[in-house]
């Protein structure tokens, strides 16, 4: 039985997103003569419509090659409106990187207690942000009452286990100690790492028998259709 | 509209923790299971059901079972646990995406279904403030 493609339908799977991001983020999100936002409409293949008041409708589009590409356009733009500068949210275009945003509000209620909490996470002249940041490579944000980490998946979980502990009020020295632990199981895990990763091409090749002939980028992936 | 009728759609359902993925593939209606794989199902460490390997794995598990129902054309729901627990789907959510596409499958709506609580229950310690 053959299957013949009704291009009617195409219009009904096109995905859309609309949120809310900060008035004084929506200028960066635009950048200089709107570069921002051509390079993610660019990378993704979405198309985005960015209103005065923050709010972000983002849509596919034919042109992308990627399921996930309106998700990815969505996590960005959230990275931005939580203070992220456009380099770092671009990151998101790879699989590999993950946006993780902890509410402050859940751990306090007053603005005393909030600031405060914030303040514990900066740390003095910013030396706590910036020490999760070297010890974990994955990159934080705090902007209002939020707390935005961007980086490599088990990065990111180390790193908010860390913000998590200073919000629940564990010291400082307890926390970088924890950090120092988390570190040395990273570096023993990359180690393993590069066992598994045949076993992936194994797997392909199973799926599919010209996977040998197909190149593939590191950060791309191409859409089969085996119809 | 009668060469419209051929196409069969499904949804799959996707949970997503730190610990396990579940991917759950079901009529449009949601209500008659086709097909459920989990992370625990093709690996042999039980803590890494819930890695983007595994995740990979099952979803091509199930994509071979939706093919040979006649089904390749799916809608996503990914959800991560929600409540008072964990509000973004884990590592396995995107792996299986893209493997689901990869197998051959046509993805239509992808749609993120965690669920939010209207004040709810009191949070396990490690999410409690």
């Amino acid at each position: 039985m053959v299957i013949i493609m009704v291009f009617g339908n195409i219009g009904q799977d096109k995905s859309i997103e609309i949120l809310k991001i900060p008035k004084d983020r929506v200028g960066v999100l635009i950048g200089k003569k709107g570069n921002v936002k051509k390079t993610i409409e660019k990378e993704l293949g979405v198309k985005l419509e960015i209103d005065a008041d923050g709010t972000v409708t983002i849509y596919g589009t034919d042109k992308q090659k990627d399921p996930l590409a309106v998700w990815k356009a969505r996590d960005i733009v959230r990275a931005i409106g939580r203070g992220f500068n456009p380099e770092i949210a671009l990151k998101l275009v790879s699989d590999e990187y993950v946006l993780e945003v902890i509410d402050i509000e859940d751990y306090a209620s007053s603005d005393n207690s909030i600031r405060r909490l914030k303040g514990r996470v900066i740390g003095k002249e910013g030396k706590s942000r910036r020490y999760i940041e070297s010890l974990t490579g994955a990159n934080v944000s705090v902007y209002g009452n939020t707390v935005a980490i961007v980086g490599e998946h088990e990065p990111v979980q180390i790193a908010k286990e860390a913000v998590e502990m200073l919000l629940r009020g564990a010291s400082h020295a307890k926390t970088y100690k924890f950090l120092e632990r988390e570190r040395q199981k990273i570096k023993r895990a990359r180690f393993e790492l590069w066992k598994k990763k045949s076993d992936v091409d194994e797997l392909y090749e199973k799926m599919n028998p010209n996977y040998e002939e197909i190149e593939i980028e590191e950060d791309e992936d191409e859409i089969e259709d085996e119809e | 509209m009668a060469e419209q009728k051929k196409e069969k759609w499904g949804i799959v359902h996707i949970y997503s923790s730190y610990n396990n993925t579940i991917i759950h593939a079901t009529d449009i209606t949601g209500a008659e299971t086709i097909a459920r794989v989990s992370g625990g199902r093709v690996t042999r460490n039980q803590r890494d059901e819930g890695s983007p390997y595994a995740a990979m794995q099952a979803a091509f598990k199930l994509a071979e079972v939706l093919k040979e129902r006649g089904i390749e054309n799916i809608h996503i729901k990914v959800r991560a646990p929600g409540g008072s627990g964990q509000k973004n789907p884990g590592p396995g959510a995107q792996a299986a995406i893209r493997a689901l596409a990869r197998a051959g499958l046509r993805i239509g709506r992808i749609e993120d279904v965690t669920p939010v609580p209207h004040d709810g229950t009191t949070p396990k310690k490690r999410f409690k403030k």
